[in-house]
């Protein structure tokens, strides 16, 4: 009888309790803890409470219940688990596979999901550049609101102002002369226009052998672009490749050296290439010796008049001096002993007994100022 | 010998309910141990340890009937079995064996 009194008693307390959960009570259920101990510590926080609402206060009794819950919440999470997994480790697995599971699909979902194009955009802020007379195909990029990239095949272009030019709606443009056109591109609804630049590039050459030193500054990459009526093209779009990254790298047009060698750099523009080859010297303070295979680059500063000069044992060189500063009086070189071919302001030697490499400043300057430059010498492997 | 290993928390829970006797019930168990080693546990640590000690066969509970004020709350009461007291016995020996012929010259060093 005692029993039965006390059953309906619970059974009271716990319906009366459920109507009145608190979303920490919730989320403990849903969490695993079982369901009597959370109506016990709801009871025994209860009867803390009360006994410090009288000793402290009210407020003070709420802080304490708020900072009791948070702390006693790491406890019980980790108990329902443990619970969990030993007495239903295939329930607890499914759980956590479910919600990996679903966490993943809504992240995939979230990352990959494309929507309608919103966005049509044409490359290099609406100007397209081209130096070639054969076809080419215009590429706009296309997007959804989100900025997720997608396909532009349906993409269609229309010529509609300029110098005339052959374009297919597919986007594939002639140049057969140079000029600007205007050419509307077009998806469902959305619409842009491209500046159309043929600017037809008939030869490309370099104009210099390319010396640098490491450690110094990067350098304009030395090319001249001419069209069918030998003018300089100097609006140019196409692609620059370095044969050794090791040696040199590129920055934008321009081109630093990394370590002493030699390397290639060839230039795609149109329908032609060309190719320059790069020497990169380690600079130093004295030129006192270079064995084979060095390559040294030496600051010259010369006053009026004055010259420096070195001795260069037998052997193969190629030696340059480039002037630092372009406003000044150039300075010069000369090798004496030695066989040489000039090419391109190099000097290509070869030193049978040892030679003297002279830096002047030139006799029929007109300038009291001194000059500057680099002496650059890559004395050959001996064969 | 038992082969029920206790942790600390667990010991002194083990502990406080035997010196309880009938009266070891949530609160009147973490007021107990604040008391005695004057750490404040959480209620949640203690509930988590009572829940696994029972789960272990050490404890065993029951519900009291509703205390006689208006709204009053029925208590969970916890009593050690004899698998729980068979267990402090064992706790205690090994105690006294790990401290023994440490004995009184021993002078525990601080700082």
């Amino acid at each position: 009888m005692r029993h039965a009194a006390r059953t309906e008693s619970l059974v009271s307390i716990r319906r009366r309790r459920a109507t009145t959960s608190s979303l920490a009570e919730v989320v403990l259920r849903i969490a695993g803890v079982d369901q009597l101990i959370i109506d016990e510590l709801r009871g025994d926080l209860t009867e803390e409470y009360h006994f410090r609402v009288t000793r402290d206060g009210e407020t003070r009794a709420r802080c304490w219940r708020l900072y009791e819950s948070l702390r006693s919440a790491p406890y019980l999470g980790l108990s329902a688990l443990r619970s969990k997994a030993r007495h239903h480790p295939a329930q607890l697995t499914a759980v956590v596979g479910g919600a990996a599971l679903a966490a993943s699909l809504c992240i995939a979902v979230r990352v990959n999901a494309k929507g309608p194009p919103a966005l049509l955009t044409p490359q290099h802020n609406g100007a397209f550049i081209v130096n070639s007379v054969r076809p080419v195909k215009l590429w706009m990029r296309v997007a959804d609101a989100a900025g997720h990239q997608l396909p532009s095949v349906s993409v269609r272009y229309k010529w509609t102002s300029g110098v005339p030019v052959s374009v297919s709606p597919a986007g594939v443009v002639t140049c057969s002369q140079p000029g600007d056109a205007t050419v509307r591109a077009t998806l469902d609804a959305l619409e842009a226009s491209i500046s159309l630049l043929c600017r037809p590039v008939r030869d490309v050459r370099a104009t210099a052998l390319m010396d640098l030193v490491v450690g110094g500054d990067a350098q304009d990459l030395r090319f001249e672009a001419t069209d069918a009526s030998g003018r300089t093209v100097d609006q140019l779009a196409g692609e620059i490749i370095v044969g050794d990254s090791t040696i040199a790298t590129l920055e934008g047009q321009r081109i630093r050296a990394r370590a002493p060698g030699s390397t290639w750099v060839i230039l795609r523009l149109g329908d032609h290439e060309s190719f320059t080859s790069v020497h990169t010297y380690q600079r130093v303070a004295q030129l006192e010796r270079i064995l084979p295979g060095q390559r040294l680059a030496i600051d010259v500063r010369l006053e009026p008049r004055e010259t420096r000069q070195w001795t260069l044992p037998a052997g193969h060189y190629f030696l340059a001096i480039h002037p630092l500063q372009t406003k000044r009086t150039r300075p010069r070189l000369a090798v004496v002993g030695a066989t040489c071919k000039s090419e391109l302001d190099h000097f290509a030697c070869w030193v049978r007994d040892p030679a003297t490499v002279i830096a002047y400043f030139p006799r029929n300057a007109n300038q009291d100022q001194p000059t500057s430059g680099q002496l650059t010498i890559w004395r050959q492997e001996e064969p | 010998m038992s082969d029920t290993t206790l942790g600390t928390l667990e010991l002194t829970v083990l502990l406080s309910v035997a010196r309880l006797t009938n009266d070891a019930y949530g609160f009147a168990i973490r007021r107990d141990l604040a008391e005695r080693s004057g750490r404040d546990h959480s209620v949640g640590a203690i509930y988590t340890t009572l829940q696994r000690l029972q789960d272990k066969g050490l404890l065993t509970s029951h519900t009291s009937a509703p205390l006689p004020v208006r709204g009053g709350r029925s208590r969970r009461h916890y009593r050690l079995t004899a698998a729980g007291a068979r267990s402090l016995r064992e706790a205690k020996r090994h105690a006294e064996a790990a401290w023994a012929g440490v004995g009184s010259t021993f002078r525990p060093k601080l700082g």
